[in-house]
């Protein structure tokens, strides 16, 4: 074989090498991305999956908490009450007969003390505030009780003009209260701020509210960390109300202000 | 093609290794063991570039011989850092440490140490070939994998799948182009020489792509 020849395989086999290792890219590209829309397909079908088992949970869960604080309310107060009424006359009665009955009289006070614990569970399953005024006003009294008998200052502003009723249905808004309780919670006993704000940001796409402190904050990996090895049920479950709302929820640790954004897309 | 374009490129191909080795030294902290892999291969790159102006004809053979051993050492290596299924690994170790061996018994007991091999280079070229290939089947069935263009490796490792197999037939050709016409000479290792720039160039984008250890 002459050079030329020779030359002109040599150079054609280089070529055509490059030429299928591009070809070879092109395939692996193409493959990868249709990999990748059936991958994502199926997460998002997951997710849907998901996020109905979790709604129909804490519907049920819900269902179940507002039927035990309806007959709490309903069955047992009055019960409680017309118990502790006819002790009541009964005990007059013996007293006008001339029996000391002061004794009995103090234990009796138990019965309004059961009442106001009973009235107070009932409360917190479905906040009195919440049920009269909405979520944003049952917020704000929270948020106000926190400062009762603590040195720190919570305060709510309302940084949006919106103040008509939220886009939300009255399960959804209940979830978004509940997340929120969390978070102060959570605030209130690790993050030792001395001022915490909790601002209404926005009311428009997305439905957006900042928590914003002083104290010791924490970012989003330390509390994916911490969700990892955490055995309570309170990350937990607002993980699980999260999923619901398909909210997200954010900390941010910077400059000595700690932030956690909860952002709730408002479906349309 | 002439003297004068031929020198162009080599000069563009020897240069082209400074870039992604000064980029490895500025991104030191992003560097996992791979990178310092292809950090050390760089440098040796720069270095027997460098001495192969100094020497000439028989000590350059063995400079060069001497380099695709640690050449292929670090590559493989890089790769052996890179798989992380287990079989694969071993199977890396039992090739690579067989093929040493032979290349060096092959030089040390034919006494060839100073002409340049003409089947273990082209072997050696393809080993890397073959895992260059074996990682983008890695890339397309590796679900933590999603876009391959942010993938830092992928671009290394395009480098070497675009430059080895075309180093393969080059190095097989070796016999050929040393009694070849000079123009021949130029024009087909003129081709090697784009390729080495261009895998260059490919190298510095993954080590940009890259991002710093937490």
């Amino acid at each position: 074989m002459d050079e030329t020849k020779y030359t002109i395989i040599l150079i054609s086999g280089c070529l055509a090498i490059v030429f299928f290792v591009l070809l070879l890219l092109a395939i692996t590209s193409i493959s990868k991305n249709k990999n990748l829309k059936v991958e994502n397909k199926l997460r998002i079908l997951e997710k849907e999956k998901q996020i109905e088992l979790l709604t129909a949970i804490a519907k049920a869960e819900e269902n179940q908490n507002i039927k035990i604080a309806g007959q709490l309310h309903d069955d047992i107060i009055p019960l409680i009450a017309l118990a502790s009424s006819n002790i009541n006359t009964e005990l007059t009665k013996l007293e006008k007969e001339g029996v000391q009955l002061q004794n009995i009289r103090n234990e009796i006070k138990a019965f309004s003390m059961i009442q106001e614990s009973i009235r107070e569970i009932i409360h917190e399953i479905v906040p009195a505030m919440f049920t009269s005024f909405g979520l944003l006003k049952a917020l704000e009294v929270f948020i106000k009780q926190m400062n009762r008998g603590n040195k720190s200052v919570a305060e709510f502003h309302n940084n949006t003009i919106f103040s008509g009723d939220l886009p939300f249905t009255i399960d959804e808004q209940l979830t978004i209260y509940k997340i929120c309780r969390e978070v102060l919670s959570n605030l209130l006993k690790h993050s030792k701020y001395d001022y915490l704000n909790v601002s209404l940001e926005e009311v428009k796409e997305n439905f957006i509210l900042l928590f914003s402190h002083d104290g010791i904050g924490i970012n989003n990996d330390e509390i994916n960390e911490l969700r990892e090895v955490s055995s309570g049920m309170g990350l937990k479950l607002l993980e699980s109300r999260l999923i619901v709302l398909s909210a997200d929820l954010l900390y941010s640790n910077d400059e000595g202000v700690s932030k956690i954004r909860l952002k709730i897309p408002i479906k349309k | 093609m002439d003297l004068e374009r031929y020198a162009i490129l080599e000069k563009f191909s020897a240069y082209s290794v400074y870039i992604p080795t000064l980029l490895c030294l500025y991104r030191i902290k992003a560097l996992n063991k791979s990178l310092w892999a292809l950090v050390i291969y760089l440098l040796l790159c720069i270095l027997s570039d460098q001495l192969s102006w100094f020497i000439n004809g028989e000590y350059r053979n063995v400079l060069m011989n001497i380099f695709t051993i640690f050449e292929y050492a670090l590559i493989v290596f890089i790769y052996y850092e890179q798989f992380d299924y287990k079989k694969i690994r071993l199977g890396i170790i039992i090739i690579s440490i067989t093929f040493l061996f032979l290349y060096i018994f092959i030089l040390i007991y034919q006494k060839n140490y100073s002409s340049v091999d003409t089947i273990l280079s082209p072997i050696e070229s393809a080993i890397i070939a073959i895992l260059a290939g074996s990682y983008l089947v890695k890339f397309l069935v590796d679900p933590k994998i999603e876009k391959l263009k942010k993938h830092y490796f992928y671009w290394i490792n395009l480098g070497f799948l675009l430059y080895f197999p075309v180093a393969i037939l080059l190095f097989l050709s070796f016999d050929f182009l040393k009694v070849c016409k000079p123009s021949t000479l130029y024009l087909v290792w003129g081709i090697h020489l784009i390729l080495n720039t261009i895998k260059n160039i490919l190298l510095t984008i993954g080590i940009w792509m890259k991002r710093n250890i937490q």
